[in-house]
């Protein structure tokens, strides 16, 4: 405040009175020394804001931050004029209440009051930028250690796929690391999207009982070309006895492939991983061990989440931005499960420890004696199948993979030559992408649908994997929606699920 | 004794298919981690270096090893960089790759530090 006289003096005590902290300031100068170190709300008297006390204040706000609207009470009456109007630009800076002397106690506690609730929704708005601020910025360096991490896979994929000979023709080799990155770099993918889903909270479990025991030999086969090309010994150790949790087994696996896969990310070559799998005070436990660069004690508590080994002392290539680990630790909660890192500090290896609750007795049992599921038909009947697919590449690619297990495969390269084609040649299953030019692929199944009835399976193929887009797809006459790239093995299990429709019409669809 | 090109690169997949393009190109390579390389460049004498940083330009051990004990070699590095990264290379006569690249620009680059 910047009155005079005993004004300030007495506005001080009664302020106390009523629970609120005042400051006396002399004149204008001395309220713009001190309003950097941050205030509620200024009181002046009109006597105060002479030109160059009003200067002093405008300069003042002018160094508050874009946020910051400060109250000003002034305290009117004695000027026979009465008070002339603030300057614009002051105005702009602040919130003006004009009080009139003699001022009654109650109406300055109220005119204080009301002054500090402005300043508070000023704080909240401050806060609220500050956020964002840390967020903005927290994205800004994900996605420089995104693009990080995409190089690599996609440098290495460049150069393999230049190695072909004269004749064009690609050695297993390299068509072996061009399939390995290419999955590394579909999980990343997933794994992201995932990512932000569980913090969406969108992801929900599809519970089972599941036996851990098959989910490591899963992750194990998958990452096992991983470890080979690495030359990373991987070992697992099975328990004799099932190991039965309850949990989504499509979750379980991505997150012990996940731990399994940043264990061989940081073991240097010749080094070694075990997967050892037990039961322990009631708990599964898959407790994944390496001899490789290990971590160190001060980021043991950080490396959980999401930009940590952005930041990685130890500075492997290979980088890895956490989406991993964060992931498994979002995962494992969703599981009623914990996830631990253990290391005795830098190249002293690694020690991930995940537990589980147990399944009941019930679940154990039901799962331990299974009505015997027949055995999986060793290869499948040859069918007729169109492929709608703009790109070329992945069209060719998926026709010759399907034409090599002895299918008959029609091709259309747009929605409407996409009608035509399942028409006329009325193929079993119809793969149809849905972002097609002309015609989308909604339209496709449309009118596929209209002339055909129910006499062809038909297959949504897209880039969009939420169950929204599923719902979307089946709503528009798919039976099922699969997400790219389009493996063999998908389309597989649509075959078997969805037998020939003119010699079973009472398949199950 | 024909010089060969070091690579120091600690991505296996990528370094694989680096020395493979080289080899296929007549090159001889030798591929080392930061520590040995470092070792190598004491007794050794390479026609290229192929380096992708650790973490960053100016906390890299090779190039830092360059820097103070062997600066004329600095002409035959080539850094292998990702774009978006803020940091300038140390020395005018190294050559710069931005990753991911192809095989001729690969080829290109190291015809240039030879």
């Amino acid at each position: 405040m910047a009155p005079v006289g005993r004004d300030s003096e007495l506005l001080c005590s009664q302020l106390a009175a009523h629970g609120l902290e005042g400051r006396e300031c002399s004149d204008m100068l001395e309220l713009a020394e001190l309003l950097p170190q941050g205030a509620g709300a200024i009181f002046a008297t009109e006597e105060a804001l002479t030109p160059n006390g009003l200067g002093d204040l405008n300069r003042a706000l002018a160094k508050q931050p874009p946020w910051s609207q400060i109250p000003i009470v002034i305290f009117t009456g004695t000027m026979t004029a009465g008070p002339k109007p603030l300057p614009p630009e002051i105005m702009k800076r602040t919130n003006v209440t004009l009080v009139d002397r003699p001022v009654r106690i109650q109406s300055l506690i109220s005119a204080a009051h009301s002054a500090l609730r402005a300043r508070e929704r000023q704080y909240e708005i401050r806060d609220l930028m500050r956020e964002l601020e840390e967020r903005v910025q927290e994205r800004d360096r994900f996605l420089a250690v995104l693009g990080h991490e995409l190089r690599n896979p996609l440098g290495a994929i460049l150069l393999a796929a230049q190695m072909r000979d004269d004749d064009g023709k690609l050695d297993g080799d390299h068509a072996d690391l061009i399939e390995r990155q290419s999955r590394h770099l579909t999980r990343l993918v997933n794994d992201l999207l995932d990512l932000s889903r569980v913090a969406a909270g969108k992801i929900v479990l599809k519970q089972q009982p599941v036996d851990l025991r098959d989910v490591a030999a899963e992750a194990l086969r998958v990452l096992q070309p991983v470890g080979d090309a690495q030359r990373v010994a991987i070992q697992l150790q099975r328990c004799a006895r099932p190991l039965i949790v309850r949990g989504d087994p499509v979750r379980l696996d991505q997150i012990v492939t996940n731990v399994l896969s940043n264990a061989i990310k940081y073991t240097p070559e010749e080094g070694h991983v075990r997967v050892v799998l037990a039961e322990e005070e009631g708990s599964a436990v898959i407790r994944v061990t390496d001899d490789g660069v290990g971590i160190a004690p001060e980021r043991i508590g950080v490396i959980f989440e999401l930009f940590a080994q952005a930041e990685n002392a130890i500075g492997r290539a290979q980088g890895g931005m956490g989406i991993g680990l964060a992931l498994v630790r979002n995962l494992m909660e969703l599981h009623d499960g914990t996830v631990e890192a253990r290391s005795e500090g830098i190249g002293k290896g690694s020690e991930f420890l995940l537990r589980l609750p147990l399944a009941t007795i019930d679940e154990q049992h039901a799962f331990q004696t299974p009505p015997r599921a027949e055995a999986p038909p060793a290869q499948l009947p040859p069918r007729k199948i169109a492929i709608v697919e703009d790109n070329a590449d992945v069209r060719d690619l998926l026709r010759l993979k399907l034409k090599r297990l002895g299918h008959e495969v029609v091709i259309a390269r747009d929605g409407v030559e996409g009608v035509q084609i399942v028409i006329d040649e009325k193929p079993d299953l119809a793969l149809v992408d849905l972002g097609l030019p002309g015609i989308d692929g909604y339209a496709v199944a449309r009118e596929v649908r209209e002339k055909l009835g129910e006499n062809v399976v038909l297959v949504a193929v897209s880039g969009f994997g939420q169950p929204e887009d599923k719902r979307r797809a089946l709503a528009s006459g798919f039976d099922e929606h699969i997400t790219k790239p389009a493996d063999v093995k998908d389309i597989e299990g649509v075959l078997r699920r969805f037998p020939p429709r003119n010699s079973s019409p009472d398949a199950n669809v | 004794m024909s010089r060969s090109i070091l690579v120091v690169e600690d991505y296996p997949d990528l370094r694989t298919a680096i020395v493979d393009v080289l080899s296929r190109n007549g090159c001889v390579c030798d591929c080392a981690d930061a520590e040995a390389a470092i070792d190598k460049l004491r007794t050794n004498r390479y026609e290229a270096i192929l380096i992708a940083p650790r973490l960053s330009i100016s906390a890299d051990p090779v190039l830092g090893y360059l820097l103070a004990n062997q600066p004329g070699e600095l002409a035959h590095v080539v850094l292998m960089t990702n774009p978006g990264d803020e940091e300038e290379s140390p020395d005018a006569r190294c050559g710069v790759l931005e990753k991911p690249f192809s095989r001729d620009e690969l080829l290109m680059r190291i015809a240039a530090a030879r």
